[in-house]
């Protein structure tokens, strides 16, 4: 439940730089959010209207406040957790969608000021770029890919410096592509794919995948940890390492997804699909005939769940089954 | 989710949903398969990501007229909800969870918007280039007490996102590798001692406000 909370005259409600995730809404006095602007330093003071929600941000990306919010005459407030204001905010969506316009008008103003302190120089023509991408996957025999680029190119710059190669260039895209789909089917799985042209890490788990996307769990168990053994850059090894357990849990290998999680949660105590794993594990517990533990973990699971409605109804579930 | 299945779209496997630099007016949320976003970077292409259902692309279609920054590839027979300004409203009334989801995506790119335009503000290069490996340590989960730090990052990563040239971020890395501030390996750059960045970079902002 929503808690009323009341501020003094200049009191502070919480200041800039502080971790916390509460979200609050103005019921009577005055509160103003005072910042500096970070392109020229100026002071910026934001007085909240009643009704008004602020914190919202910080609270919901998990940041440090932004801003000092300070009471300037005694206010009342209602304070709520993320999950609180979760709630409420999706049974009234006009709630959010007023949020989103908001956001997305700061997201529209700080995308341009980034982009005009980006170097000129640094930021390809965009149609040199479509037709860079159209060249590549042609010569990368990805026909249909080379030819769609070409058609947008086409689209977009009906006169420009490519067109009239584009045009010659999409006919030969369609005929490649046509000769291409006629191969047999055992040809075309030794074509190249998205991936291909990976570093050999990169290839090895997108073959993971694949794997795991076709229900061939053994065959994405062994392959998962491959990549984790011999992933030297560590680009893919969270996700395989994450992908195993799944790949486990598939294949009902229910000992296995609760020694590989708990190692996991070990190893990276802030994971951030912490939920996921909490579930994983409690189903896997309850599976092993530990019904106890399954709850506690799934418990803990909708606990770390609050932003995820989808991973929480599967507990729910789960917790259904655990119980009868 | 039925009421919405005419703004729904069939990828067949293998399809290219949108190209890296054409505008974009639409963003995705994935209903079903997996859609691989990758980039071409000179002659190789780069995968970037594998999204599942659930998962949002696209959005930064909101800003106007903004080339996509990434290719997307259907891997599998997808499905997806395709959003645009005339379909918003109306989808976002019936999908509360969706509106959701997006308002958390808007919340972070904001908060990654505001740390680039922060790093770019900085005059001094060596201190951009410090602050590039500040920014991707504070995205990573690791033990704030650690000091060394290992990131699988290319100079010309890092000359992206400091907004600098290759060569300017080559010819400061070797001066931060001299002063033993980093170690660079083929694949990767370590950062010997990332508090001392920090000391570095705060300096750096403090003097030049």
């Amino acid at each position: 439940m929503p808690k009323p909370v009341a501020f003094k005259s200049n009191s502070v409600v919480y200041f800039q730089g502080d971790l916390d995730e509460r979200i609050y809404i103005l019921k009577s006095g005055r509160i103003v959010l005072r910042s500096r602007d970070i392109e020229t330093g100026q002071d910026i003071n934001d007085l909240i209207q009643t009704g008004e929600f602020f914190g919202v941000k910080s609270a919901l990306g998990k940041y440090p406040r932004e801003e000092d919010a300070v009471v300037l005459a005694d206010a009342q407030v209602l304070q709520f957790t993320v999950q609180e204001f979760e709630q409420v905010v999706t049974g009234n969506t006009r709630i959010i969608i007023k949020m989103l316009k908001v956001f997305s008008n700061q997201l529209r103003r700080i995308h341009s000021k980034v982009s005009s302190m980006l170097n000129q120089e640094d930021q390809i023509d965009p149609a040199e770029g479509l037709h860079h991408s159209a060249e590549f996957y042609f010569q990368n025999r990805q026909y249909e890919h080379a030819r769609y680029i070409w058609q947008r190119y086409l689209e977009l710059y009906p006169n420009g410096r490519h067109a009239e190669e584009a045009r010659k260039q999409m006919d030969r895209a369609s005929q490649s592509s046509q000769a291409q789909s006629t191969r047999t089917a055992a040809q075309e799985a030794s074509q190249r794919r998205p991936g291909e042209d990976l570093p050999e890490i990169g290839k090895l788990y997108f073959e993971a995948e694949t794997s795991f996307a076709n229900e061939e769990f053994d065959q994405a168990i062994s392959l998962f940890k491959k990549v984790i053994d011999n992933d030297d850059q560590g680009e893919y090894r969270g996700k395989a390492t994450f992908q195993l357990g799944r790949a486990y849990f598939e294949n009902e290998n229910y000992p296995e997804v609760i020694r590989h999680y708990s190692q996991l949660i070990k190893d990276v105590p802030r994971h951030p699909q912490m939920a996921e794993l909490l579930y994983y594990i409690g189903y896997s517990y309850g599976k092993s005939g530990k019904l106890d533990k399954g709850k506690a973990f799934l418990s803990k699971a909708k606990a770390s769940a609050s932003d995820e409605p989808v991973l929480r109804r599967k507990v729910d579930q789960a917790m259904a089954r655990l119980e009868s | 989710m039925s009421g919405f299945d005419r703004f729904a779209k069939q990828i067949p496997k293998g399809r290219m949903i949108f190209c890296e630099y054409e505008p974009g007016h639409s963003f995705y949320l994935i209903q079903k398969g997996r859609v691989q976003i990758t980039k071409v970077m000179g002659s190789i292409e780069k995968a970037v990501d594998i999204l599942h259902p659930g998962e949002l692309f696209g959005e930064m279609a909101i800003l106007e007229e903004a080339p996509r920054s990434a290719s997307a590839i259907a891997l599998d027979d997808v499905t997806l909800l395709e959003f645009n300004r005339e379909n918003f409203e109306i989808l976002m009334q019936g999908n509360p969870q969706i509106a959701m989801t997006l308002l958390r995506t808007f919340v972070k790119r904001i908060y990654d918007q505001r740390r680039r335009f922060m790093i770019l503000k900085l005059n001094d290069v060596q201190a951009r280039v410090a602050d590039v490996f500040l920014m991707l340590f504070e995205g990573m989960d690791s033990d704030p007490e650690d000091k060394r730090c290992e990131f699988s990052v290319t100079s010309n990563d890092v000359a992206h996102w400091a907004g600098l040239t290759p060569e300017q971020v080559r010819t400061t890395i070797n001066q931060l590798a001299n002063q033993r501030r980093i170690e660079v390996y083929p694949d990767k750059i370590v950062v010997t001692n990332i508090h001392d960045l920090q000391r570095l970079v705060s300096s750096r902002r403090r003097e030049e406000e």
